[in-house]
């Protein structure tokens, strides 16, 4: 694919070359440095039709420089007449706007861009003076990585998400070190893959950032061109992989008898299964992410919440990805359960994930479906996040502490929830 | 020909993310004002203590996790002036090139033989790095092009305005 995008051929990984991209973006905490080193080489758009501003960290801004920034940024698209889209996170957006496809190069400014191999495209995280570079040249150099095959076989139980999947590779291969697919492409195929939605798939792709991953592939089939079919009128190329496609690494993994899984602080490949974590007292849940927040992730977990409320004296925030989900999510009901439950539910962005709102203190533990759990990610220091699926997430806040869903569910329906509260 | 850095070491561990080198919250602050945070999760007051020319010394994946250029932007504040490492995050690899920081693989025989305070003095061009502390000379790993091009140049800005 990346030897389409360029001049070469015969390109091997281990080449640095440079590929022509299809889509770029720049969002709002990384505006200033990118417009300052964007004005430097040149200050031209090579192609206002593939370059983008996306507003999705800060979107309701809560401090003067944000709204100051905002504003900036808004001029100066307005200026260089470059759309600004505002609808939610960038790596759902994209789906939603029929820009992640099939043959598709993305590069720009947040790791979290390989979520958009899931839909085909060769999508890669670049920094603000890269991207600056992009916008005026409509090249970018890189370093043609090595593939990783993760082959995922066997259905998994109740209460078992894609969340949990990508936990059990980052437990089982990530242990020695966070980062063991570090700059490479982490290609993922099998049964249980061939079986997901697109939300499942996007869940499983965003998770190879945890994993050290410049991009993630997840071979096109008719799941992903159905929904396509909708959204894309002009023609896109499904790129397979070679018959004798060489891999650095494979491995096969069966999913068939997992358990939810937890990540502990302050590492996201820190994972257990949920017995270990089951009883730790939490302070903060958090439901979203661009890992987290697809309409099916709200599915799962209002299923849990439906006609409970969330424990005394705790905190729940539920993000939609984007507005289309959350609308969505709105037709269908889903959100009243969250709302019913006590949660607070805001709009499609960031959210609490790098600290947009629900700032935790010195001492407090947030569990939450967040991309990730580095110290100091969603406030202090001295405070602890725990990471799960939307599944565990929605039975623990139920409980107050760190429950496991299989067990949460079967009660969770006719309880007495004002009996619990007194004897609370 | 590049300058020789000359500075202190710092010697850090394995995979040193993002959110320590910098930590999100005071991203949304002007550089000068966030450089005075840089590393302060480990090290409460890194950035006072740092003086020009210093040189981080590292084992595996220094820079993992965001894509947040401010890490590289709040080192070089500091005054750091090298990053050596067993391996970095690809992206805040990019990114400490691209603002003129040299960043260099290196063999963990290496990175272990440098402690922590040793006086260091760092040859872009010979690839090499004196130990003035223990009299001992090693080499880093040759940068590839065109992450060598744009080093030299001074970073990604003065590399593509001159191209």
């Amino acid at each position: 694919m990346l030897e389409a995008a360029s001049d070469e051929t015969g390109v091997q990984a281990g080449d640095s070359i440079e590929v022509a991209v299809d889509v770029t973006w720049v969002h709002e905490t990384q505006f200033d440095i990118f417009k300052e080193t964007f004005e430097e080489v040149g200050g031209e758009v090579w192609d206002r039709d593939k370059a983008l501003f996306m507003i999705d960290h800060f979107p309701n801004p809560s401090t003067q420089e944000q709204a100051d920034r905002l504003h900036a940024l808004r001029e100066y698209a307005e200026q260089e007449e470059i759309d600004v889209v505002k609808v939610g996170i960038k790596h759902q957006a994209w789906r939603m706007l029929g820009l992640a496809r099939p043959g598709a190069i993305m590069a720009g400014p947040d790791s979290h861009t390989p979520t958009a191999g899931a839909l085909g495209a060769y999508a890669t995280c670049v920094g603000p003076t890269d991207t600056a570079v992009v916008w005026n040249t409509g090249e970018l150099w890189l370093t043609v990585p090595e593939t990783v095959r993760i082959h995922l076989d066997g259905e998994p139980g109740p209460h078992v998400t894609p969340r949990d999947v990508g936990f059990h590779i980052l437990g089982e291969l990530g242990g020695e070190t966070d980062y063991f697919a570090e700059g490479q492409t982490v290609e993922y195929g099998g049964s249980y893959v061939d079986g997901l939605s697109l939300d499942g798939r996007q869940t499983l792709a965003n998770m190879t950032t945890e994993m050290g991953a410049a991009s993630c592939y997840i071979e096109p089939d008719d799941t992903l061109t159905e929904y396509l079919d909708a959204k894309v009128d002009e023609a896109y190329t499904i790129h397979t992989a070679d018959d004798d496609a060489e891999y650095a690494r494979e491995y096969t993994l069966d999913v068939g008898d997992l358990r939810p899984k937890v990540a502990f602080p302050h590492s996201p490949s820190n994972v257990n299964d949920i017995s270990a974590a089951v009883g730790t007292e939490v302070d903060q849940f958090f439901l979203g992410s661009c890992a987290n927040g697809h309409l099916e992730d709200l599915r799962v977990a209002a299923d849990i919440l439906d006609g409970a409320e969330i424990a005394p004296g705790k905190d729940m925030i539920v993000t939609p990805a984007t507005d289309e989900i959350r609308k969505q999510a709105s037709k269908e009901g889903i959100l009243d359960v969250f709302v019913q439950a006590g949660a607070r539910v805001s709009s499609g962005y960031c959210s609490a994930c790098p600290g947009y709102e629900g700032i935790l203190a010195a001492g407090e533990r947030c569990l939450a479906t967040s991309t990730r759990n580095y110290r100091g990610r969603m406030g202090h220091r001295d405070s602890e996040i725990y990471l799960c699926s939307p599944a565990v997430v929605a039975a623990s806040a139920i409980e107050g502490e760190i429950t496991d869903p299989r067990e949460a569910n079967a009660d969770v329906n006719g309880r007495d929830v004002d009996a619990e509260v007194a004897d609370d | 020909m590049t300058d020789a850095i000359e500075g202190r070491a710092w010697r850090f561990g394995s995979d040193v993310d993002t959110d320590v080198i910098i930590p999100s919250d005071y991203m949304r602050k002007p550089p000068e004002e966030y450089a005075k945070h840089a590393m302060e999760p480990v090290d409460q007051d890194f950035a006072e203590k740092v003086q020009e020319g210093d040189v981080i010394v590292a084992e595996t994946h220094f820079g993992i996790g965001s894509s947040r250029e401010q890490a590289a932007i709040a080192l070089k504040l500091c005054g750091i002036r090298a990053i050596i490492a067993e391996s970095f995050g690809r992206i805040f690899y990019r990114n400490a090139i691209n603002q003129g920081l040299l960043a260099a693989t290196a063999d963990m025989d290496v990175i272990q033989a440098i402690d922590d305070g040793d006086s260091l003095r760092v040859d872009p061009d010979a690839g090499t790095i004196e130990n003035e502390t223990s009299n001992e000379t090693y080499e880093f790993d040759e940068l590839d092009e065109p992450v060598r091009s744009i080093y030299r140049a001074g970073g990604a800005k003065a590399y593509y305005s001159t191209r």
